[in-house]
């Protein structure tokens, strides 16, 4: 077997022009997962009434269907319900472009948001609670208390969980070539349409992710290390 | 007329009754120790005070302001009874995220929105005082107990609170550390601060206590000078309390 060296440098530029599109990908559906876990989170730890039961129970069907599967519900099932959507509130649905890169997005928060829940609230309680009575006993609101006290303790506690599931993220975008949208794996396979080098087309893209999940991994270790330093005792990653 | 009045806290815990109906009341300036043993509800009751863990019933009054605890939802008016206390806990509960300076001045620039140099200028006053000046930019994790304790004693008398609330604040301290954590609580006795100490360390409560006040089963039991209260009680669950505690450092007898 020989590889076809030419072609892989030459492909490089090629399949790192879908990068920009693929890290705004993983960033937004990141930043909406974790969002989506705050929120749920605050329902959780509140015992708010009706919300609590149904966010546990969304959170079991997003754990439960592989993503893979949400993907393809999110393709066939939203453009149904921006078609429901029309004519509400001045919104008219265009069947001719739909946006198949929010579609995906969208599945990515949710499924994500789902495991980041659980970061979330472990997190929280890993705080010592006498962190927030204190708090309370120089004259803090519950709010002046988690805002300066305790959610950035619980934020440094989370910042490993957290580095794996933007990695675990990236990586799985690439899930949704399968599903129209234009990120690195579909513009790799693209880039091999023409010739017979499929290996090499895959053997630079597998490339491209593991340089970038590397270099976060590097940064992570840098903010880690930063935001752990009062720790003082504490063995950084 | 008293800073600090409990009328019949009562508190259940778990089924049980931990507090049994109590009335408490301090004048201002007075240092008044509670001893009892574990389990007695002092504790639990120094909580009620600050609303930590609110009583079943009952009211706390400090400085003129009453709450009842059935009105323990009203953020607002619990947030400005605790305002008015300051608490020194057994595990200390420094914000383990801020330096020792800022621990002392987060309450007055967030709380009573003091500017940061005037509240950094009292903060540096008040660790001289404990010499613990030149660990102003330390964490509290690089710091043993008994100078996390101090801390916390700083960041309690920075509020300039009508009463101090102490939780046992030698019990989690290595007894070569407690002396230095007492030295400091009676320097601020000297003071002229309302303080109320729940302590194991009897000798503090004889040296400092204008009051001591003897605690078992939720109720108070006996209260008077620390002359009255240790030396010679009047009531049988004191003196058997205190023999336990004492053991073969007892030369009195009633």
């Amino acid at each position: 077997m020989s590889l076809n060296y030419a072609f892989m440098v030459q492909d490089i530029p090629v399949v790192l022009a879908a990068l920009p599109r693929t890290l705004g990908f993983a960033l937004c559906a990141y930043m909406g997962a974790i969002l989506l876990a705050f929120l749920a989170g605050i329902c959780i730890l509140r015992n708010i009434p009706l919300l609590k039961q149904l966010v546990i129970a969304l959170n079991t069907l997003l754990k439960g269907v592989p993503l893979m599967v949400q993907l393809l519900l999110c393709f066939y099932a939203i453009p149904y319900l921006l078609q429901g959507l029309d004519g509400f509130l001045g919104y008219a649905y265009n069947p001719k472009n739909p946006s198949y890169f929010a579609f995906a997005l969208v599945a990515f928060a949710f499924n994500y948001g789902a495991y980041m829940t659980d970061v979330v609230l472990s997190s929280y309680r890993a705080v010592d609670k006498g962190q927030l009575e204190a708090a309370y006993s120089v004259g803090m609101s519950a709010w002046q208390g988690l805002a300066h006290i305790v959610l950035p303790q619980a934020l440094v506690i989370a910042i490993p969980n957290l580095t794996n599931y933007f990695i675990w993220l990236f990586k799985a975008s690439s899930l949704a070539s399968l599903v129209n949208v234009f990120e690195l794996l579909a513009t790799a396979r693209m880039s091999t349409a023409n010739n017979y080098a499929i290996l090499e087309g895959y053997i630079v893209a597998a490339g491209i992710y593991w340089l970038v999940c590397v270099l976060a991994e590097k940064g992570f270790a840098l903010l880690d290390k930063k935001m752990n330093k009062f720790r003082h005792d504490l063995p950084t990653a | 007329m008293p800073i600090l009045e409990l009328k019949q806290i009562r508190k259940r815990l778990g089924g049980q009754s931990v507090l049994k109906g109590v009335d408490l009341s301090l004048e201002e300036g007075e240092v008044v120790v509670i001893l009892g043993p574990s389990g007695s509800g002092k504790t639990t009751l120094l909580r009620t005070i600050n609303f930590l863990n609110p009583a079943d019933s009952g009211t706390v009054t400090i400085d003129g302001l009453s709450v009842d605890a059935a009105q323990h939802h009203q953020r607002r008016l619990v947030q400005q009874l605790r305002q008015k206390t300051a608490m020194v806990f057994q595990n200390y509960c420094l914000f383990k995220n801020k330096t020792v300076l800022q621990n002392i001045t987060d309450g007055l620039t967030i709380v009573h929105k003091v500017k940061k140099a005037a509240a950094e200028q009292q903060a540096l006053a008040l660790l001289s005082k404990v010499n613990l000046a030149e660990k102003a930019g330390a964490y509290p994790a690089e710091l043993s107990g008994g100078q996390q304790q101090r801390v916390g004693i700083c960041r309690a008398l920075a509020l300039h609170p009508k009463v101090i609330l102490f939780d046992e604040p030698t019990s989690a301290l290595d007894p070569e550390l407690v002396g230095e954590v007492l030295k400091t609580m009676k320097a601020v006795a000297q003071t002229g601060i309302t303080m109320l100490v729940v302590t194991h360390e009897i000798a503090f409560a004889r040296e400092a206590a204008d009051r001591v006040i003897y605690m078992e089963g939720g109720q108070i039991v006996e209260q008077g000078t620390p002359q009255e209260v240790i030396d010679h009680p009047r009531q049988e669950q004191t003196l058997r309390f205190l023999r336990t505690i004492l053991e073969d450092k007892i030369d009195y007898m009633i």
